[in-house]
């Protein structure tokens, strides 16, 4: 502990100036279906896309792994595949970002960590109403517990510059509102 | 270190460097400034509030650092402190040795503090196998080299050095396909991630407030290096903290906006600690190292304002003498104007003399700078330290100026015969000559045709 005294000595506590709130722009009153309009355009600038739960069965057909709030919602169970194996992560997002295109996951209970990260397609189920404008409305209704804020396909321009998708995290990325 | 050594090396740099330099650099530049038009009604205003909000947390450090410490701990973080390196090296390799045998795996996700350090050269010598795994970051680590820039780690390196390189290592067949070679890299490094014992990463934002470590990035490596492996350690520079989270989207759009033109980064990862009893992933433990190395002698001292610095990577994109030289002429991790400021700082201008002349004192940086760090006014005065100290001398051409502009007759006299310059050949005009002509006389001169003009 030596060093914390000798770091916080050096720093002092001149600690007196006071500080102004940060000034946040009025939110736009957009309806729940601008919202969405406004997420899918986002989202799509970015490679990912919306699908519908129909679309849900043929995907499954792959290895894939799921959280609790997926499972419930469409009656089925994770099919044992271990998380590395996994070809499809399907999660329950808490909260949808118009604003940038972003879903939002917090840990927990059945809601696994890996599911949106390992596999190389990442289906993120979402009620509609869950949407919210910008990000400093998501970080309001924020979970105190480890958050993810996810914003499309894995990406990298380390190479010339040039994007390419699905590097580390998933490459492709489906938005399914519910 | 000799003097003009930016300069020396300026030239020994192959013109495809330069170029793929040049070519990323005037890009993020474009991007930058759209991202941010886009963000903000006033971006002025918005770099106004990040400084303010820098400049409290810097006078308040002390008490935010023992706020955040405290968080952490109810989180279930554990937090170090260290002095300097050394302290840091030994308490990252107390954690490494608790928790796994030399020979296994380490993985990290970019870091400069790590960098700084020198923390894999240490963890390697004592028997772990240390994978960088941001994808510019594990070519910089399989050529044996060091980063370029402080965002993106290869930009001085085009699609064919990767292409090789790969080859070399075994990843797959040759190919010049980005797409192919980052797929390469994914399959590579999946069972490093899988195996490791430890991740390792750096801190973009840690918030006093909730005792939160707040990661960006857009592949995917820093969320896989700090949730696979049982054990993660975060290594932040004391600096790296903010207040509140109701701070970060603000910084957020500053620093993403800056660094690479989006709106905001693939993955903002907000890490409130280690697994918990109802999760059935994630580390067990997680650490938080607090290094100053240096940083609050830089807080008591004439720099200052460069630890408002949030690595967006914009002021040397945007740098002249940065496009031309590239990243490794400045001899330190950190490059660029920030670098020629930072550098010499923390380690002391003795070290870093030539780093105070690596700048055209254009003002493009501060321009660029999302936190308005008054990078030239700091350069100039550590051309001051370095010349007071009789570490830097003033070229002959500039003190044949001062000494010729300070009486009338002289001024005059020297009027006279720079017509003549040109004409000389002198060591002295050599470096001025190497990139720029000196004009030949022509024409009558200006004072005598005023004279004569009525």
């Amino acid at each position: 502990m030596a060093d914390r005294e000798e770091i916080l000595a050096a720093l002092g506590s001149k600690g007196n100036r006071t500080r102004t709130p940060v000034a946040i722009p009025p939110l736009p009153q957009l309806s729940n279906e601008a919202l969405w309009s406004l997420f899918r355009q986002r989202l799509e600038e970015l490679g990912g896309r919306i699908a519908t739960l129909s679309e849900l069965e043929a995907i499954l057909a792959r290895p894939f792994v799921m959280d609790v709030e997926s499972a419930l919602r469409l009656g089925r169970i994770h099919d044992g595949t271990p998380i590395w194996d996994a070809e499809v992560g399907v999660t329950t997002a808490d909260l949808a970002i118009a604003e940038t295109g972003s879903i939002v996951f917090a840990t927990g209970l059945g809601r696994p960590r890996m599911a949106s990260l390992t596999p190389t397609l990442h289906v993120a189920i979402i009620p509609k109403d869950r949407i919210v404008a910008t990000v400093a409305e998501a970080f309001a209704r924020m979970s105190d517990r480890t958050t993810v804020i996810i914003t499309g396909p894995s990406r990298t321009a380390d190479i010339e510059g040039i994007l390419v998708r699905g590097v580390h995290g998933p490459g492709d990325v489906v938005v399914i509102p519910v | 270190m000799n003097r003009q050594s930016v300069e020396q090396f300026s030239r020994s740099v192959p013109a495809e460097t330069v170029k793929s330099v040049r070519t990323a650099s005037a890009l993020k530049v474009e991007s930058r400034k759209s991202a941010l038009k886009e963000a903000f009604e006033d971006v002025d205003a918005a770099r106004s509030q990040a400084a303010h909000i820098k400049s409290y947390t810097l006078d308040n450090l002390g008490s935010l650092l023992v706020q955040l410490e405290l968080k952490c701990r109810l989180n279930g973080i554990v937090v170090h402190w260290a002095k300097d390196a050394t302290s840091a090296n030994k308490i990252i390799l107390e954690i490494c040795r608790a928790a796994a045998s030399p020979g296994e795996i380490i993985v990290k996700a970019k870091s400069m503090a790590t960098e700084e350090i020198h923390l894999n050269r240490h963890l390697i010598k004592s028997g772990y196998e240390v994978v960088e795994t941001d994808l510019g970051e594990y070519v910089v680590q399989i050529d044996n080299d060091t980063p370029s820039h402080i965002v993106t780690p290869i930009i001085h390196k085009n699609r064919k050095q990767v292409a090789k390189s790969f080859e070399r290592e075994g990843l797959g067949p040759y190919t010049e396909v980005p797409s192919e070679l980052a797929m390469q890299a994914r399959h590579h490094l999946r069972e490093k991630f899988h195996n490791a014992k430890i991740g390792i990463s750096g801190v973009n934002f840690a918030i006093a407030e909730t005792g939160r470590i707040v990661l960006v990035e857009n592949e995917g490596n820093s969320r896989l290096s700090t949730t696979a492996p049982d054990v993660h350690i975060a290594v932040m520079g004391i600096e790296k903290i903010l207040p509140s989270e109701g701070d970060l989207p603000l910084f957020l759009r500053l620093l993403t906006g800056s660094a690479t033109g989006q709106r905001i980064t693939t993955y903002v990862h907000l890490i409130s600690g280690p697994r918990r009893r109802d999760e059935q992933d994630g580390p067990k433990e997680v650490h938080l190292v607090i290094l100053d190395n240096g940083r609050s002698k830089v807080l008591n001292g004439p720099y200052r304002d460069i630890l408002r610095c949030i690595r967006c990577g914009a002021c040397l994109n945007v740098c002249p003498v940065y496009r031309q030289a590239s990243g490794h002429a400045y001899k330190h991790v950190y490059s660029g104007p920030l670098g020629a400021v930072l550098g010499p700082a923390l380690e002391g201008v003795e070290k870093l003399p030539d780093l105070a002349k690596a700048s055209t004192l254009c003002g493009a940086c501060e321009e660029a700078c999302p936190v308005k760090i008054p990078i030239p006014k700091m350069l100039l005065q550590l051309r001051d330290e370095a010349v007071r100290k009789g570490l830097l001398k003033d070229s002959i051409p500039w003190s044949t100026f001062s000494i010729g502009s300070t009486s009338g007759f002289r001024w005059r006299m020297g009027l006279k015969m720079l017509p003549m310059a040109s004409l000389v050949k002198h060591p002295a005009k050599a470096g001025w000559e190497e990139f720029k002509d000196l004009p030949k006389k022509e024409g009558r001169d200006f004072r005598r045709w005023w004279h004569g003009r009525s």
